[in-house]
């Protein structure tokens, strides 16, 4: 009665699979980078409005601080590149999890950052230099935290898949788009907001 | 869980383009599993579509109440009026004559349009129509709705707070919007709303992408695309790149209000560093104006095919009409600042926005006249689907034509925030798609419910509606023009609009006639959800792929996935004597070699 309509398996079907989710993927990120697009705007904008920036009466913000922040979500991306090209289950997930640690250190790297900030006195309601650097970096922080909870779930995929002795390694290629756009994402960021 | 080596003995090898495993799922068993969390794009659309429904009928009552305080300022609203504001002596207060305003607007464009057109035709007719199983990401498609009820949730508990909704006006222009102007907790709830109701249509933008990307059957080239597809898709590519930017600038609202920073509060002095109330402006029209293309595009998409099906005509210019909308969406982008020639841009700026908004008509009229012409000696067949196609070719004529004089900054700056503007506005994207979601909804209902709708009523309810929509709309223009400004509370306080009084009376008579007109179609809907005749497998005698699969359609939608031959209206064809249409998987009887067209190949066109 009911026709076959079991989807097909093997490596063609999940090719195939794979393909549909990087695509959806991409056009997901075209929305964030909408998002983030349009904050740098707002940020442009604000700044067009004034005729010195910081403006005047505003402390400059640190830069050795954000440095590191750079430097730790670099790392996340290499490491997580590396993790991609192992061949062997233990080697990814060596790589994997340093990725995870460096994104979670760039987390509390920006933690620690805004309440360096913070206790300088320069709260939100400063003004709109310290406006854009809450609310940009903020929002940057929030897309990063579901990242690293990606990185996590891949790295318990990888444990898992070893300890049942598969052959197959489960793909990382959706997370690694994803940690690098938020890298490229960061870097634009601090050279906006930190350097410029 | 690998089942390596198993796919191949599974018989599947042949004509099936697609195997992405994603979108197919087994029949649901449970009760949850069917109506509530279902994965399956024919019920979303369903959950989407009553929601829908119910938010159009809030609106619309909302509508009601605001005709009424401008047709009879100070009057006692009727019934509502005892329950709602007794200690006013049953009279609308200001604020919440402000409050309706604005929660008007913002529910009929991202709680009614959207899931309707979006949401629910977007579910309903995106797989069907290209021969898929399901969408790409079923379960994202689930987690859009709930996003969307989500959403829901909290702009009706906005209603509920202290100190009321959101007051602003939809377009939430600070300082307004911020806590200075709304320092109750519904503008925070408006801004939430909005940005929930963003992530659901983000979800739903990808996966409406992506699917019509890989999931086409073979053989359905993007020029075989059904025109329906094709407004629904590009809508969906302005919703991924757009709603975005309305989403931040509600995330920089939200967090001037609750964290206390300053991006849209301009404070004592600019040179404190503070911030800009203008640059909301932009970022909300950077989104706002490809919006009203979001919210045209799918009723222009299935208006074009429906005007082809029932002029038994293949569409006048398929090419023509996709590149033209392509142009628009790509136009759209680059002409958002005539909603702000009046917030003293530079005036080269203001220019440029001109230039392009007046290009706009270009593609605009070629869509419009190739409606014409595919209806061009055609053999008319008057069904209500046709009838609100046509409505909303009218409508949208009239809409389109009263745009050129807010595009062009001499005449905009008199009709700037009038009724003129107001008029416009509900023409082209409150009218048009008005009539085009109950030309979706008679046109679809037959697949939708395996339900007939009563023809009679349905032509009736076309009638009363279409009468006085256009008075209605076509007045507020000249009012608008006789120098009403919008958002005025009590029309009796002001001279100058005296004269125009009897006028404004005799819009709210005929919007309370256009809100009772759609009773008849309540009923007609519910009634024939219970007792309706049985629906044919194709009662329209058309040739898109929904109508090739029986009534009602199984959860897999397509025991085998079909092979496509011909575009999406192949009507009247020479070369066929027994029936005037011809089915996108149908080998066409004599083959135009001279076309030089290759064969449909079995490989998937898609895949790759």
């Amino acid at each position: 009665m009911t026709p076959d309509v079991a989807p097909r398996r093997g490596r063609k079907g999940r090719r195939a699979r794979d393909m549909g989710r990087i695509v959806g993927l991409v056009v997901f990120l075209g929305s964030l980078g909408m998002l983030f697009l349009s904050l740098l705007f707002a940020y442009a904008i604000l700044r067009a409005s004034v005729p010195v920036w910081p403006p005047a009466g505003e402390e400059p913000l640190p830069v050795a601080q954000p440095f590191v922040s750079t430097l730790l979500i670099l790392a996340a991306s290499v490491s997580l590149h590396f993790a991609g090209r192992a061949k062997e289950m233990a080697k990814r997930m060596s790589w994997l999890g340093a990725a995870a640690a460096c994104a979670t250190a760039f987390l509390v790297a920006q933690g620690f950052l805004w309440w360096t900030v913070w206790s300088g006195g320069w709260v939100p309601s400063t003004g709109g230099y310290h406006s854009v650097f809450y609310g940009l970096t903020a929002i940057h922080a929030a897309h990063v935290v579901p990242g690293v909870v990606w990185l996590l779930v891949g790295l318990l995929r990888t444990w898992r898949a070893r300890s049942a002795g598969a052959s197959k390694m489960p793909s990382l290629a959706l997370v690694s788009i994803y940690s690098h756009f938020l890298a490229v994402v960061w870097v634009v960021m601090f050279v906006a907001v930190f350097l410029a | 869980m690998e089942h390596a080596g198993h796919g191949d003995a599974h018989g599947h090898d042949d004509a099936h383009g697609h195997d992405d495993d994603d979108h197919i799922h087994p029949e649901p068993t449970t009760f949850l599993s069917k109506y509530v969390f279902s994965v399956d794009h024919k019920v979303i659309a369903k959950q989407f579509l009553f929601a829908g429904l119910f938010w159009l009928a809030w609106g619309g009552v909302m509508a009601m109440v605001i005709r009424w305080q401008l047709g009879y300022p100070g009057r006692p609203v009727p019934v509502l009026g005892e329950f709602l504001w007794q200690e006013n002596g049953g009279a609308l207060p200001a604020y919440s004559y402000s409050s309706f305003f604005t929660m008007h607007g913002t529910i009929m464009i991202f709680f009614a349009i959207t899931p309707i057109m979006i949401g629910a035709f977007g579910n309903f007719c995106i797989p069907l129509m290209i021969g898929a199983r399901d969408m790409i990401f079923p379960k994202l498609n689930m987690y859009s709705f709930w996003a969307f009820f989500i959403a829901s949730i909290i702009m009706m508990t906005g209603f509920f707070v202290p100190g009321g909704h959101a007051a602003t006006g939809w377009t939430a222009y600070p300082t307004l919007s911020t806590t200075i102007g709304q320092p109750g907790h519904g503008m925070s709830l408006w801004a939430l709303g909005i940005f929930v109701s963003g992530a659901s249509t983000i979800m739903g933008a990808v996966n409406y992408i992506t699917t019509v990307i890989r999931l086409r059957a073979p053989g359905m080239g993007y020029f075989k695309l059904p025109l329906t597809v094709w407004g629904l898709w590009l809508t969906s590519i302005l919703n991924a790149l757009f709603v975005p930017v309305i989403g931040s600038a509600g995330l920089l609202l939200l967090m001037d209000r609750l964290f206390g920073t300053t991006f849209f509060i301009a404070g004592s002095s600019i040179i404190q560093g503070q911030g800009d109330p203008i640059l909301f402006q932009h970022l909300f029209w950077i989104f706002g104006h490809p919006e009203v293309y979001i919210l045209i595009l799918p009723a222009w998409g299935i208006i074009s095919d429906l005007l082809a099906f029932f002029a038994r005509k293949p569409a006048y210019g398929y090419k023509a009409t996709v590149f033209s909308m392509a142009a628009i969406c790509v136009l759209s982008v680059l002409v958002y600042g005539h909603h702000m020639f009046t917030t003293g841009m530079s005036p080269l700026l203001s220019q440029g926005f001109m230039t392009f908004t007046m290009l706009i008509s270009v593609p605009s009229a070629i869509l419009f006249l190739n409606w014409l012409a595919t209806i061009w000696k055609g053999s008319l067949h008057f069904t209500s689907p046709m009838l609100f196609s046509l409505g909303v070719v009218f409508v949208f004529g009239l809409g389109g034509l009263t745009g050129m004089y807010l595009g062009n900054i001499t005449t905009d700056i008199y009709l700037h925030d009038t009724y003129f503007v107001v008029g416009h506005f509900h023409f082209t994207m409150a009218a048009a798609v008005f009539l085009g979601s109950f030309a979706s909804i008679y046109f679809w209902f037959p697949k939708m419910f395996g339900k007939m709708m009563i023809t009679s009523l349905s032509k009736v309810h076309f009638w009363l509606t279409i009468v006085p929509l256009t008075y209605l709309f076509g007045a507020m223009h000249i009012v608008g023009y006789g120098g009403m400004s919008r958002r005025l509370f009590d029309l009796s306080r002001y001279e100058f609009l005296w004269h125009l009084q009897p006028l404004q009376t005799s819009i709210s008579i005929s919007a309370f006639l256009l809100g009772s007109a759609q009773f008849i179609f309540v009923f007609n809907f519910f009634y024939s959800l219970a007792y309706g005749k049985k629906a044919a497998q194709n009662p329209w005698a058309v040739g898109t792929l929904e109508w090739q699969i029986p009534t009602p359609v199984p959860h897999y939608n397509f025991a085998e996935i079909p092979l496509v031959y011909n575009g999406p209206h192949e009507m009247s064809r020479p070369d066929m004597t027994d029936r005037d249409w011809l089915a996108q998987d149908e080998p066409p009887p004599s083959t135009p070699a001279k076309r030089g067209e290759p064969e449909p190949t079995a490989e998937p066109v898609a895949a790759e």
